[in-house]
This record gives structure tokens, sequence and C-alpha cells, in this order.
């Protein structure tokens, strides 16, 4: 399937100036960190080694946090966010409470002198399971503010299990 | 007691809202009334499926968050008429949908402002109250943030959809594991968009296998409901398909 194009523009402030720009064609996953082995690299000490993927996903973008410093939109902080098409264009996010923002452009034309990345599908074999990445994704949700909340107020929010009667 | 069915999958694409609309039909099919709630409110879509347009919406799950309304007031009934070959309808079932808003403005708010999560588990029971609902089917956004994690916590029965994929295994098989931290009993796994050729049971195997889960059903990769491009619901247009057929077996077995 052929992801849209994608550009991706490096701001200091949310109607900031733009600082830098990346233009992205027909791509799986755009990995965004402060590693030099990321497809956009943030050199800034608020953005993390990995700090979020965005994967194409159906026609908007899924976009995964890696970082415990998240990312904030406005005021909230989001570690998993779907973006509609819809309202992909313009959508600006900050990089952690104190990062540099980036401003999403659906329209992006190739940037002069940028290479714009061609999709390499790399051919999983079906249905592996990778055990490691699992449990590591499953403790960093758990151990969230909300998920333990969550599971402390299990018997409120579940009212009718616990008046059902037990099975004969 | 109403029963609370929330739907979910890892990633989008997988033919959840698509496949919600079908269960919630059939199920209303069957004499039931069927609440279905669109929680995927930065991308909602399941109200295009059952047809109802934005501009015939006076209220939908947004007003109920900023307090504009009553949950209820939000509801709207979507049944679908009977299509050819089926006789009218004697039992008195209903589709009744709560869309989220699907205007830009709505969703940009919802994503610069948030909202009060809580506010839903007041709104889900208030529906079943009000409406007098016997099923409730969530149908959550992809991936996992505080709303669906809620929608999990208070699910009777989890319905994970995924296409025979490995990023759906990983990524549900992380769904798997925290609704088993949330004391989920029931938890239900429907393969969908299987390619013809795929040795199905072989695929079942290791789907149970992984999630140590039952799986509920396995749809086939149809070219009619892509056709259909989610221009209204399959299974009442098209009651003899085959598709419909197997989406039968997983609502019967739902209700059983």
């Amino acid at each position: 399937m052929e992801n849209p194009r994608l550009g991706l523009v490096l701001l200091d402030s949310p109607d900031g100036a733009p600082r830098q720009h990346w233009s992205f064609d027909a791509r799986p996953v755009i990995r965004i960190g402060r590693s030099t082995d990321n497809d956009v690299v943030v050199a800034d000490q608020h953005v993390s080694r990995d700090h979020v993927f965005l994967t194409a996903d159906g026609d908007g973008w899924l976009l995964t946090v890696v970082s415990p410093q998240g990312i904030y939109c406005g005021p909230r902080k989001f570690l998993s966010l779907r973006l509609d098409p819809r309202a992909l264009e313009g959508f600006v996010f900050r990089l952690g409470a104190k990062g540099p923002f980036l401003r999403l452009d659906a329209q992006a034309e190739p940037a002069c002198g940028e290479s714009t990345l061609a999709h390499d599908r790399d051919q999983h074999p079906l249905l592996v399971l990778d055990a490691d990445r699992l449990r590591d994704e499953v403790e960093e949700i758990s151990r969230g503010d909300y998920f333990r909340s969550l599971k402390e107020s299990l018997g409120r929010l579940r009212p009718s299990r616990s008046e059902d009667p037990a099975e004969p | 007691m109403a029963k609370i069915v929330s739907v979910h999958s890892f990633r989008g694409g997988t033919g959840k809202s698509n496949t919600t609309a079908n269960l919630a039909t059939l199920i209303a099919r069957a004499g039931k009334r069927v609440g279905v709630i669109d929680t995927d409110i930065h991308s909602p879509g399941i109200h295009v499926v059952f047809g109802l347009r934005e501009e015939a919406m006076e209220f939908t799950l947004n007003d109920f968050l900023w307090g504009r309304c009553r949950i209820e007031q939000a509801a709207h009934d979507v049944t679908p008429p009977a299509g050819p070959g089926e006789g009218p309808s004697e039992a008195p079932g209903a589709v009744l949908l709560i869309p989220s808003s699907a205007r830009a403005g709505e969703i940009a708010r919802v994503l610069s402002e948030g909202y009060d999560v809580g506010l839903l588990t007041d709104g889900f029971r208030a529906l079943i109250r009000e409406l007098g609902l016997d099923y409730l089917f969530i149908d959550t956004h992809p991936g996992v943030n505080e709303e669906t994690l809620l929608s999990i916590a208070l699910s009777d029965t989890l319905l994970l959809i995924m296409r025979p994929d490995s990023q759906d295994f990983q990524g549900t098989a992380v769904t798997v594991e925290l609704a088993r931290r949330l004391e989920v009993d029931d938890l239900r796994v429907l393969v969908n968009k299987v390619p013809p050729g795929m040795d199905v049971e072989l695929l079942r195997g290791q789907v149970e296998a992984g999630f140590k889960a039952p799986v509920i059903g396995m749809l086939p990769l149809d070219h009619d409901i892509a056709r259909l491009g989610s221009a209204g619901v399959f299974a009442a247009r098209y009651p003899g398909h085959p598709l419909t057929q197997g989406l039968r077996q997983v609502a019967s077995r739902l209700l059983s």
C-alpha cells in the first residue's frame, strides 16, 4: 500500500519559524529521536534517543511514543495517538514537556536538496511475537499513573460483576 | 443485566468499525436492543457505516463530554432496514448509535483540550439505563490510551480484531496482557481479512496459543465488503452472503 507523502517541520515554538524540514514518501514508519539512526534526528537535550514512531495507519498516522518524556499537544501528554487525515495538516506536537515542536505537513513537497526516502518493505514471517518487546511495552503501560488508578478502582467500575452470584 | 462489549484493534484498518456495525445489526435482528458508542473521538467513523450524516446529528458524544446534553440525547436509531430476502423483523431489536463528531473543529478541540475520561463511565451506565439496552458495543480508538484502557476495564467481553499480520499480532498481544491485568474474564479474538490460500487452522492455532484466548471467528478478506466501501451495513445489504454467514456465527457466539 502506498502511504501518502508526509512532511515534518521543526519549530522552536508552536507558531514559530521553521528550522528544519523533512519529507517522506510512502514510508510505513518514520522514527524520530536524538540518535543519529532515526529518520528525523532532533539534536536537543529534551529529546530522547528514540522518542516517537509515526506508523502509517490506513489513511492516517499512528504516533507511538517510546520515550517516557511523551509528546504534548497543548497541555496534554500522550503516549499513543492516532491522527485522522482530517486532523493531520498543521498538527503540532512537542517532544517532551520542554522539547522542540514538530508540525506535520501532509501536502509537503520534497525539500530542495534533500533526498526523498523510499519505502523498503521488509518481509516478516507470519505472526512472530517478540516476547521482550511485549514485556517492556506492557510493563511501561502498567506502570503509568492512569493504569494504576484504573486497576485500583476496578471494584467501583464494575459493581455488576461483584454483585453477580457465583456460578453454581 | 446489559453486557458491555468493547471492540478494539491495536492498529487501524482491521475492519473494526465495519465489523462492530455488522455484529450490532445481527444482534439487533435477534431481538436485542444494542447501543453502539464511538469512543474513537480522534478519528470517528462508524457513523458512516450506518449511513448517519453529520447534518443529521443533533448531539454527539462530544456534546455530552462538554456538558451540552445528556448522553441518551446523542443516541440515534440507525437500525438498518431489512434487506432482500429478510422478512420484516418481528423482534423489537434496535441499533442505537452514539456518534463522535466528525467535524474537524471538534476533533481539534478534543486533541488540544482533552476531556474528563471519567465522564465516559457515567455515560455508559446512563446509556444502558435510559435506553434499556441489552448490549453496549464500544468502538474504541486503535492503540492504547486512556479511553481504550477505561473501555477495556469496563467491559464484560473484550473483542479484539486483528489481521493475520505480525504487527497486528504483536500489538494485540500487548492489549491481551493489559486486559488480563485489568481482570477482563471474557476475551475473544476475531481474525479478519484472512487472504485466500492461508492455512486458517494453523493461523487459529498460532493465535490461540500466542494469546491463550479463543478465536471467535476468522473472516475472509472479501471484495464485496471492500466494494461497499463502508457505505452501508454489509449484513443488512447482503443477508445471504457467505461473509454475512460468518458474521452471524460470530454474533451468535457473542449472544450465547
